[in-house]
């Protein structure tokens, strides 16, 4: 047999098997289940509730993008960083990932069926010490009860092993079937130790003791109290700078006039003879600069001056 | 058309016919990357007992340093390189062998365990460099509960260990005199027998096809390699599958012919519902046995093919809040892996196998080995912490069991002590 027919057998081989591959392995039913999907861990796509104690969801739901987006965003836990100050705290998505989820899920959601939940793994990529790249993963799963958006945070910050992955993997598709926890209705994940929701219209699931990875979000509250506390902190930031405008003009106020104070007790004393007593040059030195500091006008400096020229 | 060819052929027909991208190629970005593995490990071979802090699990899993970057260059183009080090106990600098459980190590070295540049684009990714090579780790990997650190299918625990027991004539012969490969003499033990880093090129081709990635590769000297991996869902379970095979040209030095060949398979489920998880490994080697300086009517190379399998069962979820915890049942089978026969000696005996992986002295040539069989037993835990930390511990029983066709085999093979490892160890991630 030829050498080029040996090649057109392995092309039909590969074409064949990979067929016979895929109907068997059901890959089309894997694409319906699909949202959004960019690489092996990264996704968001539909599958069967984890439990069914809790009833069926309320799906399919209808819901404005940014409802969601704000909801997402008032999201946070304190900041425990190296360098951040008691006070700080981190959204729990970043602006990247409230962006995705807030296009995908409202279709995601019209779509749904009750006995669906939604499921995401997100990867969230930070520049770190020396430029290095830094990587991880959150992971959780989200459905509707009682008109109300249930979020479960199975995993954050799950570490992403890039070592590992180029081991695993050298295609470089870095396809490493990690097993993330998409969070449960039963198991509490035990992510987060505190929140700080501060919000009308989230709340932790409150069951036997308060499930800290799970939120109930009334969306159209959430948001509407996440805009209005926005508005309220951009007047506040803006109120704070006349403020501090105007303390500064008032503490500039009070500087020149001690220092006008303290040029005319001098000038006082030079007309007196007294200890300070200064010549005729300082005199009008000093008066000129009373004058660059506008602390007195061009009429009562021509007057002094005039009566320190007398002097002579 | 003879395999290497094959394989090339392959290779190209892939290349004219692929139109996917690449994932993942976009922007600048380096990164420093690894995981440090150190255990201590009870070993107790029959005669004596000790305990020993060892860098653990050889090079496949052992400690390592990678420092990795890419960028992007015209024409759809990425440029990448990869450097990985390997801190390790001195006497696995290199990667070449592994645990001897040695109780006076106190000392540890540095290798470059690789040292690669890669483009990547449309038609795939070519690496070149000393790198893994598509059949590494074939049998490793698709261990769906990725708890690669407490076992694998390939034996790292006590290889370089002296047997006990043994009789006059078979001193000095350890565990992995009895797990040699033919295909990559000494540079794999029981299975991953194409198992370290070697200097070449390989071809990633696209993802032709959802969940399936092919790749092919030439090293130094003259070993061609091909893979096929595939991953997806089956009847509702995570499921992993990884196929290789491997030729070697020049024959290598235990197999003392013009070829050998190498083929392994794994397969991986896991129902992420449940936990549960099962992975199966199988390995099979076949050597030319033509050794031109054989005498004629004298047999020669003892070892003209091995198989060896292993499997591993278990459950991982996660049972309490620190993270996921696994508890898992291992066993394997590694058979006539007693080395392949160098010249012969004498008319009628039975040629001496290298130890090449241990360092320490061949079998000695004594008459009458016909088959070997090595048992592996285990069973292991692995405690996450979160995602960046593991803690394992694992026992495991070696066993040996020599076929003899001579008194003088069965004295000196017959009476090996089995020996049984207790270790625990850890992995930090970063």
């Amino acid at each position: 047999m030829y050498k080029y027919q040996y090649i057109i057998i392995i092309i039909l081989i590969s074409y064949f098997s990979s067929a016979f591959g895929e109907a068997l392995f059901g890959n089309e039913k894997n694409d319906k289940n699909i949202i959004w999907k960019a690489g092996l861990n990264r996704y968001i796509i539909f599958e069967k509730q984890d439990s069914g104690k809790f009833g069926k969801n309320d799906h399919p739901v209808n819901f404005e993008s940014q409802d969601i987006k704000y909801a997402l965003a008032a999201l946070s836990i304190p900041d425990d960083s190296f360098f951040s100050l008691d006070d700080d705290t981190v959204n729990i998505f970043t602006v990247q990932q409230i962006k995705l989820l807030s296009d995908q899920l409202p279709k995601g959601f019209s779509n749904a069926r009750p006995d669906q939940d939604i499921i995401f793994v997100l990867e969230k990529n930070e520049s770190g010490f020396l430029g290095l790249d830094e990587s991880s993963f959150i992971a959780g799963r989200m459905f509707f009860k009682e008109g109300r958006l249930n979020l479960i945070i199975g995993e954050y910050e799950f570490f992403r092993s890039k070592a590992f992955e180029s081991f695993y993997d050298g295609s470089g598709r870095k396809a490493v079937p990690y097993s993330f926890n998409f969070g449960s209705r039963t198991r509490d994940s035990k992510n987060f130790d505190e929140i700080f929701i501060n919000l009308p219209g989230i709340e932790n699931k409150k069951a036997n003791k308060i499930r800290h990875d799970w939120f109930v979000i009334d969306l159209k509250v959430a948001a509407k109290a996440y805009v209005n506390r926005e508005n309220r902190g951009t007047e506040s930031i803006q109120d704070k700078k006349l403020e501090a405008e105007a303390a500064k003009l008032a503490r500039e106020r009070r500087l020149m006039r001690a220092e006008m104070a303290r040029m005319r007790k001098e000038m006082q004393e030079d007309n007196n003879g007294g200890a300070s007593a200064k010549s005729i040059e300082e005199r009008i030195a000093t008066l000129e600069q009373l004058l660059d500091k506008e602390l007195i006008t061009k009429e009562e400096y021509d007057t002094k001056r005039k009566e320190i020229l007398n002097d002579i | 058309m003879n395999k290497s060819k094959l394989l090339i052929a392959m290779a190209v027909a892939s290349l004219v016919s692929s139109q996917v991208a690449v994932a993942d190629a976009g922007g600048d970005n380096w990164s420093i990357s690894g995981w440090i593995n150190e255990a201590l490990t009870y070993y107790d071979d029959g005669t004596g007992s000790d305990i020993v802090q060892n860098s653990d699990n050889g090079t496949t899993l052992g400690s390592r340093i990678t420092l990795a970057g890419s960028t992007d260059i015209t024409g759809g183009l990425t440029a990448g390189f990869e450097v990985i080090l390997e801190p390790s106990d001195t006497a696995n600098v290199l990667g070449l062998g592994s645990s001897g459980i040695d109780d006076n190590q106190n000392a540890h070295d540095i290798g470059v365990l690789g040292n690669s540049f890669n483009l990547s684009g449309g038609f795939g990714k070519v690496t070149v460099g000393l790198q893994s090579m598509p059949t590494d780790n074939i049998a490793v990997l698709e261990d769906p509960s990725l708890t690669l650190w407490a076992s694998i299918s390939p034996v790292f625990r006590g290889n370089g260990q002296t047997i006990t027991g043994l009789g006059a004539g078979a001193t000095n012969t350890t565990w992995g005199s009895f797990l040699q490969c033919l295909t990559v003499p000494g540079l794999g033990i029981g299975i991953d027998c194409n198992g370290i880093y070697r200097s070449g090129i390989r071809y990633d081709l696209p993802e032709l096809f959802p969940g399936v990635s092919i790749a092919v590769a030439y090293a130094n000297d003259d070993v061609y390699d091909a893979n096929l991996k595939w991953k997806g869902e089956m009847a509702g379970l995570n499921a992993q599958l990884a196929l290789g095979f491997a030729t070697n040209q020049a024959g290598g030095t235990n197999a003392g012919g013009n070829e050998a060949d190498m083929f392994a398979i794994q397969a991986g489920l896991m129902d992420t519902g449940t936990g549960i998880f099962g992975s199966i490994a199988y390995q099979i080697e076949d050597a030319d046995n033509t050794a031109p300086t054989c005498a004629a009517g004298v047999t020669c190379g003892t070892g003209d093919d091995t198989d060896a399998y292993w499997l591993k069962v278990g459950i991982k979820r996660a049972f309490n809040s620190l993270g996921d915890t696994s508890l898992a049942f291992q066993y394997g089978s590694y058979n006539d892996q007693y080395g392949a026969g160098t010249t012969a000696a004498v008319a009628g005996t039975i040629q001496a196998g290298t130890n090449a992986i241990s360092g320490g002295a061949a079998l000695v040539a004594n008459p009458g080995i016909v088959g070997s069989e090595v048992e592996r037993i285990g069973f292991e835990v692995n405690q996450y912490f979160g995602s960046r930390f593991i803690m394992y511990g694992v026992w495991e029983n070696l066993d040996l069991d020599v076929d003899c066709s001579s008194v003088a085999c069965t004295t000196a093979y017959g009476g090996a002590d089995e020996l049984d490892t207790f270790t625990l160890g850890g992995v930090f991630f970063f």
